[in-house]
Order: C-alpha cells, then structure tokens, then sequence
C-alpha cells in the first residue's frame, strides 16, 4: 500500500493542475488581499495577515484532499482503473484507504506553503510551539476533508465526480469564511458557518495561533463530519463499486 | 462434459454452479455450471452480447450473482484475489494518468511482491522500449500490452482474459499468444473469451460455446469445431464439370464462379475425402486451392441443429 500511495502522490503532483488550484490560488488570493488591495473594516483588522492565512491555508488543504481523494478516486473507478488494481492483493479497503492517506498527505503542500508566504511576506510570527500546533491541528483536521473526498469519490463517477467536488467545495468554502468574512451574510447563515468542517477547521486553527479561545465545539463539529463521511463511503464499499459503468 | 464430471470438484480452479445474473431487466447468464481445472486454456467463444465479459466479471468476483454459486481455488473469488493467485485483463480499463510504464507495471507487480522482476515483466509483454514512456503518450495496441503486462505482473496461477487481441497487431497477436501457451506449458490456467472461432480452435485446448447466456457446448477444441465439418473448397480446375465434382464423395453443393469459368466452390462434409478423389482423378490440374473453415455462426448454427433449437 506504501508504494501505491507514494505513487499516487507523485503522479498528482505531476498532474499540474493539482498544485495550481490547491497551492498557487490560495497564494494568489493571499498576496492579493494582504499586499496589493486594501478592504476597510477587513484587511485592516490587526492580526489579519496571520488569520487570513490561516484561512487561506485551510482553504488550499481542503480543495487539495477533495481533489486527491475524490475528483481521482471518482475518476478512477469511472475508467476501470481501480477495478483493474483491486483484481491483485491489494484489496478495494486498502485501495480506498490509500487514497485517503494520500489524499491528506496532499493538503500539507497546501498548507506549509500558505504558512511560509505568511512569514516570508507579511511577517506572521509566532513561537515555533504555537506553529508546530497551528501545523498539526490543520492537517490533522485536514483528515476529515480527505475522508470527505474519498465519500465523494465513491458516491459520483467519472466526469460527474469533479463537479460534486467543486460543488462541495465552493460552498464550504465561503459559508465556512476562508475566503471572505462573513460578518456581510445574516446571522443564521454565520452560524451555519461554524458548523461546516471548513469553518470549523479554521475557527481551530485560529485558536492554535492565539494559543486560546474554543477548541471543544470545532473538534467536535470535524468529529462527526468525519464520521458522517466515513459511513458514506462504508455504505458504498462494495465489490461492485469499482465497476467503470457505475 | 464427460471427462469433467469424472474430476473431483476439489481439483477445480475454477467452479461455477447454476449462475444466473441480470442487469436490472436485461438477462445475461441464464444458468451456468462449469468446472476448468489447472492448466486448461479455455476459450470462453460467442457472439457479441453472450455473456463473456460477464461471467468473466463474475468469476472475478466483480459482479455478485443473483443465484448458484462460484468459487475460485475452492475459495471466494475475493479471497483468491488477494492470494495474488489470480490475474486479469479486462475490456474498459483505463490506466493511471502522469506515471511512466514502468512505474505503473512496477506497483502492480510490488502487490505480488516481485516489484524486483518489473524488467522482465516488461520484456514479456514487449514494453522492453518503452518503460520510461508517460502512460499516456501509447497507442491502442501499446495499452493494450500494458494490460497485458498488467495482467501477468504476478505471474499468477489463473489468468483471465477478456477480448485480450483487440487493438494488437498480428506481429503483437503473435508474440501475446506465444506468451500466453508458453505459460500454459508452465502449468498456468488461461481463461479466455472471444468471439474468433479461429483463436479458440487455435490456442485453446477447451472450447466452452456461450449464447445468451447459457453453454450451448463445451468440451475437447477439437470436437467442438468438428460439429462444423462443412468445409468450403475453393479451387482452379479448367477440366471440371460441375456433375462431376458434385459426385465427389463428400460433396454436398458445387457452384461455379460466375466471373470465372474454372473457379469453383465446392462445400463438403468430408474435406479429405473429397480432395483425394478430386486430386486422384486424372489429369487434373487442381489449382490455387482455399480452404475455409467453419465460423462461429456455423457452430453455433450446427449446435441449434444438434439440439434442436433455432
Ligand atoms: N452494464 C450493463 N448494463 C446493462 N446490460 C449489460 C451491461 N453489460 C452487459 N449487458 C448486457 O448483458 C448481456 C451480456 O453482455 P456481455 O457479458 O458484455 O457479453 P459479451 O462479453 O459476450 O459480449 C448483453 O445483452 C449486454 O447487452
Ligand atoms: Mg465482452
């Protein structure tokens, strides 16, 4: 399973278009709204360089797992490819299995490079302990999101998987406040907010840089997405799961 | 049919009672049993739409049927799989994107543990040029050598293959089918389909005829192609008169070419007899002889008449 994770991950990397949607937009959007444009009442804020990257950070982890797990896990089952390796020792479990694995091994990429563009151009510090955490609750949260896509890449196949994907991840992305705030949308649609694995990623990640405020709530929203998520995919588990026509 | 039900159930590698499967509405298997043991290279024949691919995929474990029962090694068809004890080349399978040809033979075969045998896995399947080549950028008849090596990347000891020469050249059908007897000769089980009456009577020892859905034959290659003894000969002859050749023993229907005078088709049911009485009469210059053979549509058409459906 090693192997084939490691491969999966080197023919993702390879494919371009991963790197640039997961690691080169959320640069793209950081560097514009902390360098080149100012917002009142947002990018003023203090401390926004480091929340916004924190934000942007979740932001590029979460679209490189539905990525790697889903729209490449919905895309392989639709060509045969999955069928045609499951037909050997590796079974269809460990073969899921490792896609999530990869899945979240892909978000990091994501997530350190948005970290160092903070350091390297806005000059967020932070005491190594606190970035060590900020690292670990991000990417440790970052499972869920790999969870998620692969439940997605077992629900949809084929074409029909990256728009799921994309679907899943615009929305979540914006009501979970990693590319705007959301202080502009009605109260309920706030507060939904902080129930989306997006927001609540971030609202962790923020608590691991200031070293407090709600940790409980968060984890506890990620907790059942996660499980949410992994019994869909258990559901659809099946041996007919990897067949190309469904 | 009789030297298999002789065989003990336990010497099977492959066993399949009384499978019916349907997709939705659509019936494909309507009742299939059949036992193939080690070393047999079958040849799964029928027309498009008889149900190869998918007793195949049930065999594999791939597709659950909804009656009878299949095992593999006397085991679930799953649990052979992961033993590594089965390989596969199937239609529709696409390949891993971004990855080189070797890369992608070489996770295959570290499934089976023998990722340190990728080189010759290659040269097997004649990819031995091509292991540096991005997936992507092969030809049909390349991929399909890819599935190939894919397929025989564990050496394992029952293959399936599905339509296997589609898109293959015949210097590539060639060097596939050496292969494939070559690993026979190991001992190895091959379990072929395909609608080419003469890749069944060429390369398998066992020919099982599937239409819709159920065996119509099966047995020994030999016997099941000579259910078609008509043989068509065609051949030059200036002297022949046509009451003539239709009195050759064997001679069932005599045409002439209406191009040519002395071309002329004649279907037999005896070949041999026939052509050593049209060579033995005397001075005749019997030229530019063809031969052809019974097709699938002639088997299956001779099997209809044996058990008397249309
Ligand atoms: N995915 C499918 N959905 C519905 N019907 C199918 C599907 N695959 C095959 N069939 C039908 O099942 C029958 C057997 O098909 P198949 O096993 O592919 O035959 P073969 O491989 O001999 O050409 C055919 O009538 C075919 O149309
Ligand atoms: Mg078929």
């Amino acid at each position: 399973m090693t192997h084939y994770i490691r491969l999966d991950v080197v023919s993702m990397v390879r494919s371009g278009y991963f790197l640039v949607f997961s690691v080169l937009f959320s640069a793209g959007f950081y560097v514009m709204f902390t360098k080149l444009f100012t917002v009142s009442g947002w990018t003023s804020a203090p401390g926004f360089a480091a929340t916004y990257m924190i934000a942007l950070a979740v932001s590029g982890a979460f679209y490189a797992a539905l990525t790697g797990g889903g729209i490449r896990l919905g895309e392989e089952r639709g060509s045969g490819w999955a069928r045609q390796l499951t037909l050997t020792p590796l079974s269809p479990r460990r073969y899921v299995l490792g896609k999530l694995v990869s899945a979240w091994l892909l978000a990091l990429p994501a997530l350190a490079a948005i970290f160092i563009l903070g350091v390297l151009l806005n000059q967020v510090r932070m005491p190594v302990g606190r970035w060590a955490l900020l690292l670990a609750a991000t990417w440790g949260g970052s499972a869920c999101f790999a969870v998620f896509g692969v439940a997605i890449g077992l629900l949809v196949a084929g074409e029909a998987t990256q728009f799921a994907c994309l679907g899943v991840f615009f929305p979540m992305a914006i009501l979970g406040g990693l590319w705007f705030p959301t202080s502009a949308f009605p109260e309920t649609i706030r507060q939904l907010g902080d129930y989306l694995p997006t927001g609540a990623l971030y609202r962790l990640g923020i608590a691991a840089e200031q070293g407090s405020g709600p940790v409980a709530t968060p984890l506890l929203v990620l907790a059942c997405w996660t499980a949410l998520a992994l019994l869909a995919a258990l559901a659809r588990l099946r041996p007919e799961a990897f067949r190309p026509s469904g | 049919m009789e030297a298999l039900t002789a065989m003990t159930p336990d010497t099977w590698q492959v066993s399949i009672r009384d499978v019916t499967f349907s997709y939705g509405a659509v019936p494909a298997l309507a009742g299939v049993t059949l036992g193939i043991s080690a070393g047999e290279v079958v040849a799964l024949l029928g027309p498009n739409g008889a149900g190869k691919s998918t007793l195949t995929h049930v065999m594999l474990g791939l597709l659950t049927p909804r009656t009878g029962q299949v095992s593999l090694f006397g085991t679930r068809p799953q649990e052979a799989v992961a033993r590594g004890l089965v390989g596969a080349m199937l239609q529709d399978t696409g390949l891993m994107r971004h990855v080189t040809v070797r890369e992608l033979v070489g996770l295959v075969a570290a499934q089976y543990g023998r990722a340190g045998l990728t080189g010759e896995i290659l040269d097997a399947a004649g990819l031995a040029d091509l292991g540096a080549r991005r997936v992507s950028r092969l030809s049909g008849g390349q991929r399909q050598r890819v599935k190939f090596a894919l397929a025989i990347a564990g050496d394992p000891r029952l293959l399936f293959l599905d339509e296997p020469t589609a898109a293959l050249d015949v210097e590539a059908r060639h060097a596939f089918w050496q292969d494939i007897l070559e690993r026979a000769g190991r001992g190895r089980t091959i379990v072929f389909a395909t609608h080419y009456m003469e890749e069944a009577e060429a390369y398998a020892n066992r020919i099982i005829v599937l239409q819709a859905g159920q065996v119509v034959a099966d047995g020994p290659a030999r016997q099941i192609t000579s259910r078609v003894s008509d043989v068509t000969l065609r051949f030059t002859d200036p002297d022949a008169r046509e009451e003539e050749l239709a009195r050759l023993p064997g001679a069932l229907r005599v045409r002439g070419d209406p191009r040519r005078a002395d071309r002329w088709e004649l279907v037999t049911s005896d070949q041999d007899a026939t052509l050593s009485a049209l060579y033995a009469a005397s001075g005749r210059g019997v030229r530019d002889l063809e031969i052809s053979r019974g097709s699938l549509e002639d088997v299956l058409m001779a099997l209809a008449k044996e058990t008397g459906r249309a």
